[in-house]
């Protein structure tokens, strides 16, 4: 699901509060109170537009939250305009449709957990990778090359 | 990026096998979902029958009921429908009007039996009902326009102005096109089956349709766009061929219906 792995340089601990605060920002729906899965997306995308010019760990980061975010507003959006076909359109309710929960429930519980874990061990620095996400992260994110 | 690819293979690989394992266990059965549903249902149309039972006059005279339940029960035992699912109640008042309630539940008004020239047409707004109800169309109806909240809000002893909000809905705003095309097929297929004649129904469709007959007008503001819905039903019946219909009742105890329907102060007078 995730490992540690060695970054480039060590960061200082500004930039760990930073990266650690770009998962933060995917809790965001907890303070809301809503389920709506476009407001973690919302959230991660203006604190990594906000953050596009920082380090390259703030960065790197800030990618890997909003990539996962992206990856679980896909999922999540299917689950919520299904649940609300039923409730308020009438439409039947359905085996299928408690499979389908169920299985959004856990991949959102994994990417919950995750969160948090990642949200600490990046605060004290540590650079934590997350499979798929991180490796697009790594295909997105580089570090920007000094120009003399 | 080969990396990522084949992570992202293996992920959905896996989101997908969660998903087919979960869809091969029977939820709808092991959360009681169905008998949940049928238990607000039933509890839903309780109170509204409640709600009917206080503002207007329930309708106890042998004379309506006997031939009202025979004609619904030549309906249903033509058609496979459980007579004992369905409940049917008639209600003295001036406004032509039927609809169905959740619970499976008919209203007739008197004005609406006084209306129909025969049984054909009376078992025609019957069967249409019963449509109403076999198709879930009431349910459905009523969860789009108010949500499952305040269903299930209504259904556990909510406010009775949500009960009240409920009744004006089903007796006064419409189904959409789609609900009532699908009713009137299956009332088609329902008075086929029940060797019953559909033109007399076709006919009082349009009949609700005629802007000079405005005591149709309740009915047809249910029940929109007559005239087109008049010449589906008869589509649906131009290439059959033509059955020997079965009549239901007698000529003298519809004779003697038609007598006692009316408002309730011909009725008492």
């Amino acid at each position: 699901m995730m490992h540690q792995k060695n970054f480039s340089y060590t960061p200082d601990d500004g930039e760990s509060e930073q990266a650690s605060n770009s998962y933060l920002m995917s809790l965001v729906w907890i303070i809301a109170g809503l389920p709506l899965p476009i407001l973690n997306v919302i959230a991660t995308l203006i604190f990594f537009t906000a953050n596009r010019n920082k380090s390259y760990f703030v960065r790197w980061h800030c990618t890997q939250a909003l990539l996962s975010q992206v990856s679980l507003l896909l999922i999540n959006s299917v689950a919520f305009w299904w649940t609300f076909s039923i409730f308020f359109e009438g439409k039947t309710i359905s085996n299928p449709y408690f499979a389908y929960i169920l299985t959004v429930l856990l991949f959102n519980l994994i990417e919950f957990a995750a969160t948090i874990y990642t949200a600490i061990e990046t605060r004290k620095g540590n650079h934590i990778s997350w499979w798929v996400v991180g490796s697009l992260a790594q295909v997105l994110c580089k570090p920007k090359i000094a120009r003399v | 990026m080969k990396k990522f690819s084949l992570e992202l293979i293996l992920t959905l690989v896996l989101f997908f096998g969660i998903f087919l394992l979960a869809k091969q266990v029977d939820w709808i059965k092991l959360l009681r979902v169905n008998q949940v549903r049928h238990q607000t249902e039933e509890k839903l149309g309780e109170l509204l029958k409640e709600i009917l039972n206080k503002d207007k006059t329930a309708c106890n005279r042998w004379e309506i009921l006997r031939p009202v339940d025979s004609l619904l029960t030549h309906l249903c035992e033509a058609n496979g429908i459980k007579r004992d699912m369905i409940k049917i109640s008639v209600f003295y008042e001036d406004e032509v009007n039927a609809f169905a309630l959740p619970g499976n539940r008919i209203v007739v008004y008197t004005a609406l039996i006084e209306a129909t020239e025969n049984e054909s047409a009376l078992s025609g707004v019957l069967a249409h009902e019963l449509a109403h109800l076999q198709k879930r169309h009431v349910m459905r109806r009523l969860i789009r326009e108010m949500g499952v909240a305040v269903l299930l809000s209504a259904a556990s002893g909510g406010a009775g102005e949500t009960l009240t909000a409920i009744l004006k809905e089903l007796t006064s705003a419409s189904y959409d096109r789609s609900m009532e095309k699908e009713a009137d097929l299956t009332t088609v297929k329902y008075l086929t089956k029940a060797q019953l004649n559909t033109e007399p129904f076709a006919a009082l469709l349009l009949k609700l349709d005629d802007p000079i007959t405005p005591d149709f007008l309740t009915w047809m503001n249910t029940h929109p766009s007559g005239e087109q819905r008049a010449d589906d039903v008869r589509e649906q019946f131009r290439d059959k061929k033509p059955l020997a219909f079965q009549p239901v009742l007698a000529p003298e105890t519809w004779e003697l219906m038609k007598k006692n329907t009316g408002s309730l102060a011909e009725i008492q007078d």
